[in-house]
């Protein structure tokens, strides 16, 4: 599937004819991750679980593994720094609007979206819950955390777009890197004048290997 | 330091990530990276700079 038939050796002294490579890179990508049994669909909605598991799912574990530090320490950070208010979908006091922006990273957003809304979830439950009080937004004290509200906003929104670039890469693979590839193997095998689709579809495999 | 700091972790997790999208080998990742965290970093300070500059001269 990933090769096509190999064309005729050139004449002495006739340069060697480049094959275009059929279909994109990243449909090429898919194919190679296929071809090992890997889905790049299940790698992309783990990603959107945890971030950076996708990656981890594909064997690109270094990636995935400094991608997790940094997203889901980030998603942390803003979580710790607004006291776990910055996740809500409540019109009156929540950030609706937000939560769009967040909800890129699924588990963390899940979790501290079942963290605001408690008292919800135990009511539809079942369960006995105190219903939370209303906050006082003239109060000082009230006034006086917006700023880290905000700042936990801010880290929580990068995080959860960010988490969308990371999904796309591991359901699309990296375009950079394949391409890269693909003109390396095919200015070797135009130096030896080999055909070209072939190898450059067997380094391919070999990066999303 | 702790905005500095907070800054800093920004732009590392926008940077690696930019990349990501990009490039597969840990090797280059590394390097790539560094490189677009460095441009990130040092074009949003000179950015804050000027502005800072402007802010006070109009003061």
């Amino acid at each position: 599937m990933l090769a096509s038939a190999p064309a005729p050796a050139p004449a002495a002294g006739e340069a060697t004819p480049v094959e275009p490579i059929p279909g994109g890179s990243s449909a090429r990508w898919v194919a190679a991750l296929r071809e090992q049994g890997r889905h790049p669909e299940l790698a992309a909605f783990l990603g959107f679980l945890v971030p950076g598991l996708g990656h981890v799912y594909l064997g690109r574990t270094l990636k995935g593994a400094v991608a997790f530090v940094f997203l889901v320490g980030l998603y942390a950070a803003g979580i710790l720094v607004s006291q776990g208010e910055c996740v809500s979908l409540d019109k009156q006091n929540g950030h609706p609007y937000a939560f769009f922006a967040q909800v890129g990273a699924g588990l963390p957003t899940g979790l501290a979206l079942l963290h605001s809304h408690s008292y919800e979830v135990k009511r539809a439950l079942g369960m006995e819950a105190e219903r939370p009080s209303e906050p006082n937004v003239e109060s000082p004290d009230y006034v006086g955390r917006l700023p880290k509200l905000d700042e936990g906003l801010l880290y929580t929104m990068i995080a959860g777009l960010l988490n969308l670039l990371l999904i796309h890469d591991a359901l699309m693979g990296s375009p950079g890197s394949a391409l890269r590839r693909e003109e390396e193997k095919r200015r070797a095998s135009a130096r030896s004048g080999t055909p070209s689709a072939a190898t450059a579809a067997a380094g391919l495999a070999q990066g999303a290997a | 330091m702790i905005d500095l700091l907070s800054f800093a972790a920004v732009c590392a997790a926008t940077a690696f990530v930019c990349t990501a999208v990009k490039e597969d080998e840990p090797s280059r990742l590394g390097g790539s990276s560094l490189r677009v965290f460095g441009v990130l970093a040092a074009g949003i300070g000179a950015f804050a700079l000027v502005i800072q500059v402007f802010t006070m001269l109009a003061g």
